[in-house]
């Protein structure tokens, strides 16, 4: 049986505001899922609080709506529990480099294999506004009273020196080619992490569609806009690591890292890294200590008898501790 | 005086070999089927201050420690000024001769305060004294004095074996066990038994350990006529385990099915962690098809998480935590909580509040416990007594969390963590494994993960199964999970949620819930919970043949709590005690919220220092005999 586009939708009434990007978003991930045609029951899409983290309810999976900035350690037990499972996190800006940002660092070391989207508005939506962890120094939005007194994370640069393998950026309107990232990053084994640019229409007037769109910007000859984002693998970059030695991998790193800060008129969007030499957490558990990790999930363990007797027989272990 | 209890205190600077003594003498004691209750003290320190083992041995159970001490085994000075004064008339204290001209003000890590009570109880109000003054004090007192020249000793055992002198002064601490047992008259195979065990796989530290043991064996056994006390080994041929609480703990969770547990380094919880994960294919090597996951996470936040997500994925899942973290996972807790995810977290109460008395035990938790996360939401919270319900504690704290898909918060503190008890050879045909209402048929209809039900309990999925896709959040929901802010549903799911614990109520057995020792209508009546029930079952072994009519009420079952039966005990008796490790009194506080019986005598201990069952025996006879006192405050420990 085909799995379609509607298999991976609800009946929930959505209440994003018009013209957010989420909707962007949640579309590419939908597609994303149908092109691959993952079960919706194989799919787990976890998400942290804030706007974005309505998103699981929208989509026919396995939707887990945890705490603010605590979606990815949901995730990462889940995952280790169940290696087989899907799993996809939909977290906000604020919600993942912010509250959340202790789990987003040390998840780079694992490199457990997961998806995280984060829904880049640079604000606070659910809260009206605020300044999240990406707004840029000095920038003031018609959300806030004063310009943002406090410095951007670029979250790019900061998932890559943390040790995330796919590496990428889209933009939430471009969203064909945003499926594509999503489904890379889906196929990509190790943690994989999509900075979404989008717009938020309600509390961001500067970073708004048009903005993107570069409405401002006229190409002199045509007249027309230069949208602002363009397609790094248009350009001949190259973000991949072929042979997985240390210099080839600290080149690819120092490339991304620079390409990383090109912002303003020129946003490139696209794969900035990928390693797919770095073994999985669940490959290295099952390398060095638990071999059958791989093989059977700790969820199917068989762990009780019918009659409700432990089904596994712990007497030698146990005579280690006899007197 | 023949061998009913023996009280053995090893003591030496953190790093030093203390706790390999203590392993050894406690091994060696087991040989010779000796039962052994084991307390560990030590400072939140690596290497340096001063820590020390207390080992009790009995032929029967042994629960708690008594007062006195009847070998003192030290190699170094702080020891003496911290324990000598504990040692019984007839008793010994094994010490090195060369630090008797020590000041005490030349010990660095003896406290100020420390050395100013070892001067009073000297009958010196101020200034200083040395060791040997120290010393003599004791021997005043009745303390037979043991110099065992270890330098000396271990020259010439050099010079025999062949091996630099310096390698053998790692072998002190053996030597001060070998010339406690030789003290004791206890045999000396025992502890060469002992020590091959020990230095397992390193054949020459076993040679070197075993001619230490036999030179300071050989040493001590001319002052052994001079030993009031004597230790002799059991004839009984049965079986038991010799386990420290977090070990119990590991092993009931791995018998229980258990297989995840996230946590985040924190004394004294994380023992219980690397155990698991030094078992991590349940001791059947790599071909192991069985296994347990740990995994450290980057914070308590993390480790609690990381639990539910396992959890959500149908794996039995646990985190083990203390104070600090624990608080931190208060709105994990509360998200297991209205999400209906089992959860079992155990929690292994130091001395509060803050980082307070990372290394000690306290009860001070209790209430805390009760009222974790914000919101009302059902919990179940229970503690257990001793090292031997702990292990069948930790497996009924998953069928607690499945059967009734909520958080389960196992109290047990630190005195039971890291203390090394023998207990009867666990069960496994007890444990039992109940998995609650868990999807295996498709259902009619679209499947609600949160459907309302007679009892509250909803059929559950768990993340990839088939036929079982359902949504999770934070914010109320319907029964299918998603967001709701309905009044109606509001009201129904509360309901509904809340009516699960009055299920667990009625179905969680008396016997876990509550157990009461003793005659059935005392002229008083002890309340207690946790660990403080060793050292109220040896009390009352001292109070009855004494003529008083006393009984024992341990409570365990704190959330559901079980009033009625409470309250019908506690108007048995016209003398209620409460006795509890807090400051405040949490477990009075507790029965007066759910009983409205107002306990009005109190024992209390909140030094850090496990409660004795002298010291309490003592306080309670006090009581007994002065209606109008009120509180008895305990010190024991230094």
């Amino acid at each position: 049986m085909v799995l379609k586009l509607t298999d991976y939708r609800t009946e929930v009434h959505n209440n994003w505001c018009p013209g957010c990007g989420d909707f962007g978003i949640l579309s590419a991930v939908q597609m994303a899922l149908a092109d691959l045609q993952i079960p919706p029951h194989q799919a787990a899409v976890f998400s942290g609080i804030g706007c974005s983290g309505k998103t699981p309810h929208y989509i026919n999976a396995y939707g887990i709506h945890t705490l603010h900035g605590r979606g990815l350690a949901f995730a990462e037990g889940a995952k280790l529990a169940n290696p087989e499972l899907e799993v996809l996190l939909a977290a906000g800006d604020g919600d993942f480099l912010g509250i959340g940002g202790n789990h987003a660092l040390h998840a780079g070391r694992r490199n457990i294999d997961l998806t995280v989207i984060i829904h880049d508005n640079f604000v606070y939506g659910l809260t009206k506004g605020q300044a999240s962890p990406t707004m840029g120094l000095g920038v003031k939005t018609k959300g806030l009273a004063k310009p943002n007194i406090q410095q951007d994370i670029n979250p790019i640069s900061l998932a890559i020196v943390a040790g995330y393998t796919f590496v990428a950026r889209g933009y939430a309107y471009d969203t064909r080619h945003l499926k594509e990232l999503i489904k890379s990053g889906i196929k990509h084994k190790g943690s994989a992490l999509i900075d979404v640019l989008q717009p938020c229409p309600t509390y961001d007037d500067i970073h708004t569609k048009d903005w993107y769109a570069g409405i401002d910007l006229k190409d002199p000859k045509t007249g027309r806009p230069v949208p602002r984002t363009y397609h790094l693998e248009e350009t001949g970059y190259d973000p991949v690591v072929k042979t997985g030695k240390e210099e080839e991998v600290v080149q690819k790193i120092n490339q991304a890292i620079a390409k990383s800060f090109e912002w303003g008129n020129r946003i490139p969007i696209g794969v900035f890294y990928q390693n797919p030499f770095v073994p999985t957490f669940e490959e290295r558990l099952a390398e060095t200590r638990i071999p059958a990790i791989l093989k059977v999930p700790a969820a199917s363990m068989k762990i009780a008898n019918p009659d409700g007797t432990p089904a596994v027989d712990i007497t030698s272990l146990l005579n280690r501790f006899t007197v | 005086m023949t061998d009913e209890r023996i009280t053995w205190v090893v003591g030496g600077p953190q790093g030093s070999g203390v706790d390999s003594a203590a392993t050894i003498y406690a091994r060696a004691l087991s040989e010779g089927k000796l039962q052994i209750y084991g307390e560990r003290e030590y400072y939140s320190n690596i290497k340096g201050e001063h820590s020390y083992y207390t080992v009790v041995a009995s032929k029967g159970r042994v629960r708690s420690r008594p007062s006195g001490v009847h070998v003192l085994a030290t190699f170094e000075e702080e020891t003496i000024v911290k324990h000598a004064w504990d040692v019984m008339r007839g008793g010994a204290i094994i010490y090195d001769p060369q630090n008797e001209s020590t000041m005490l003000s030349q010990i660095p890590t003896l406290e100020r305060e420390a050395a100013e009570r070892a001067l009073v109880r000297m009958g010196k109000g101020f200034g200083d004294a040395s060791i040997r003054e120290v010393i003599a004090h004791a021997e005043s007192t009745g303390t037979v004095l043991v110099p065992v020249p270890y330098r000396e000793l271990t020259m010439q055992l050099g010079k025999k074996l062949g091996v630099d002198p310096g390698r053998l002064s790692r072998s002190v601490n053996v030597m001060a066990v070998a010339a406690s047992l030789s003290l004791m008259g206890y045999p000396i195979e025992t502890l060469n038994a002992a020590i091959q065990k020990q230095f397992s796989g390193k054949p020459s530290a076993i040679t070197e350990n075993v001619a230490a043991a036999e030179v300071a064996y050989g040493y001590a056994s001319k002052f052994r006529s001079k030993l009031h006390y004597t230790l002799t080994p059991s004839e009984t041929a049965e079986n038991r385990l010799l386990l420290q609480g977090t070990q119990a703990v590991a092993l009931g969770k791995i018998a229980a099915g258990g297989r995840f547990q996230s946590y985040y380094p924190i004394s004294p919880a994380t023992d219980e962690s690397f155990f698991l994960e030094e078992y991590e294919t349940l001791g059947k090597g790599s071909g192991s098809q069985d296994y347990f996951i740990v995994m450290q996470s980057e914070d308590e936040i993390a480790a609690v998480t990381m639990a539910i997500g396992a959890s959500l994925a149908g794996v039995r899942s646990s985190t083990a935590t203390s104070g600090p973290g624990f608080s931190l996972m208060m709105e994990g807790i509360g998200w297991s909580g209205i999400n209906e995810v089992p959860l079992v977290i155990t929690l292994y109460q130091r001395g509060g509040p803050s980082t307070g008395l990372p290394t000690r035990s306290e009860q001070s938790d209790l209430l805390f416990a009760l009222s974790a996360g914000h919101g009302d939401f059902p919990k179940i919270v229970f503690a257990s007594g001793d090292v031997e319900e702990c292990f069948y504690d930790a497996g009924k704290a998953f069928n607690y969390a499945e059967r009734y898909q909520m958080p389960v918060i196992h109290l047990i503190e630190k005195q039971l963590a890291t203390g090394t008890v023998t207990i009867p050879p666990v069960d496994l045909s007890k444990v039992r494994i109940d998995r609650g209402r868990l999807l295996t048929t498709t259902e009619d209809g679209p499947f609600k993960r949160f459907r309302f039900t007679e009892d509250g309990i909803s059929t559950r999925s768990v993340l990839g199964q088939e036929g079982g896709i359902g949504w999770y959040t934070g914010d109320e929901h319907d029964e299918f999970g998603h967001i709701t802010e309905d009044p109606e549903t509001r009201r129904r799911m509360m309901e509904k949620r809340m009516k699960k614990l009055e299920v667990a109520a009625r179905e969680i057995p008396l016997q876990d819930k509550m157990v009461y020792y003793g005659p059935n209508s005392p002229d008083h009546l002890v309340v207690g919970w946790g660990a403080t029930k060793g050292a109220a079952l040896d009390a009352l072994d001292t109070l009855s043949p004494k003529g008083y009519s006393v009984a024992f009420l341990q409570l365990k079952m704190m959330s559901p709590f079980p009033s009625d039966q409470v309250s019908e005990i506690l108007k048995r008796s016209s003398d209620v005690i409460c006795v509890e490790s807090n400051f405040t009194g949490q477990l009075a506080q507790l029965i007066a919220q759910k009983t409205g019986y107002v306990i009005s005598r109190h024992v209390h201990k909140y030094t850090g220092r496990p409660i004795g069952s002298d010291e309490l025996a003592e306080a309670l006879e006090r009581l007994f005999k002065d209606p109008s006192r009120s509180l008895e405050v305990l010190t024991l420990g230094a």
